[in-house]
């Protein structure tokens, strides 16, 4: 049996120390979610800690008809909503969360300006603040569709699943989502020779 | 000029943010305290009327305001509904005493007498 489906067994039948394995698995990748939504660390951390609460409450509803994190990311996000909603804020998705450490911890944006140093990193800055911009202006499903298959990986199953829509629903979503995001995003690409950008 | 394809490719090898220092530490104790709170209730929750009791008052503290206004206005429809109820009641002839049954007669022929007084 696989040993995430055995844990998961075991903290349906009220074993603490399995579910708290569980919370080991999924906080780091969970936190980097509700931060993509809340925008700090310490909303982040209540939302979390939140939705690991309601998880540890309702896990003996979990039938294990979806993977565990989808069922969990459900809630998380459902938590985020309504923290977000509390107070008054759309939600915000933050790409740039960090700068980077040193001048090689992250890629820049390639051919984004053959002109000196300092100029090209503003440029990258810039383009970074337009993106985040861009994405935290599309619609709320679109939002989250983008940055679940871009930021998180997910496939569109797995977010068709968590937002409760059929895979295709969740395809438009992301065509939407990333056609917005060009348009936004026109004055800053480049457009010679290069076709439209695939959502898959 | 970056092309789209650029971007779209830094979005995805964005790294995911680090937490600050002694992050996990404290929300790993908040939680367990949280989580262990949840254990204790669950376990007094099984036993007789102050579980039960318990169990009310932790449903009515849960952060869910709109469930418990809903309990809370349930609660005091049964309250006033049970205080209403309690009017007159009919009680059989059979089931007075042989006291309770004369006195009543008595009242009853007062009662009429004094209506045909009214009505004369």
């Amino acid at each position: 049996m696989d040993p995430e489906l055995l844990l998961i067994e075991r903290a349906r039948n009220g074993e603490r120390a399995a579910f708290d394995s569980l919370v080991d698995m999924y906080k780091g990748k969970a936190f980097a979610l509700a931060y993509n939504f809340t925008g700090n660390a310490e909303d982040a951390k209540d939302v979390l800690q939140e939705a690991f609460v309601k998880a540890y409450l309702n896990i003996g509803k979990f039938r294990g008809g979806s993977a565990f994190y989808t069922w969990f990311y459900r809630i998380l996000l459902n938590q985020c909503k309504d923290v977000l909603r509390k107070k008054q804020a759309r939600i915000r998705v933050l790409v740039e969360v960090r700068e980077p450490a040193d001048e090689d911890d992250e890629a820049p944006v390639e051919a984004v300006d053959n002109g000196p140093g300092p100029r090209k990193a503003l440029l990258n800055k810039e383009i970074r603040e337009k993106v985040d911009e861009a994405i935290n202006r599309l619609p709320e499903k679109q939002k989250i569709t983008f940055v679940l298959r871009h930021m998180h990986g997910m496939k569109l199953g797995e977010i068709a699943d968590m937002i409760k829509c059929s895979e295709s629903t969740a395809k438009v979503h992301l065509f939407r989502a990333t056609k917005n995001l060009q348009k936004a995003l026109s004055p800053y690409i480049k457009t010679e020779g290069g076709g439209e950008y695939g959502v898959i | 000029m970056a092309s789209f394809k650029d971007i779209m490719d830094m979005i995805s090898k964005r790294k995911a943010p680090e937490p600050p220092k002694g992050f996990w530490p404290e929300f790993d104790r908040e939680l367990g305290e949280r989580l262990d709170a949840i254990d204790s209730r669950k376990s007094n929750r099984s036993y007789g009327f102050a579980g039960w009791l318990d169990g009310i008052s932790f449903a009515f503290f849960q952060p869910k305001p709109v469930l418990a206004a809903a309990m809370f206005i349930l609660a005091l429809n049964i309250v006033l509904f049970s205080f209403a109820s309690r009017g007159p009641t009919l009680v059989s002839v059979a089931l007075l005493s042989r006291d309770d049954l004369a006195e009543e007669l008595v009242l009853t022929d007062q009662l009429s007498s004094g209506e045909n007084i009214v009505d004369f």
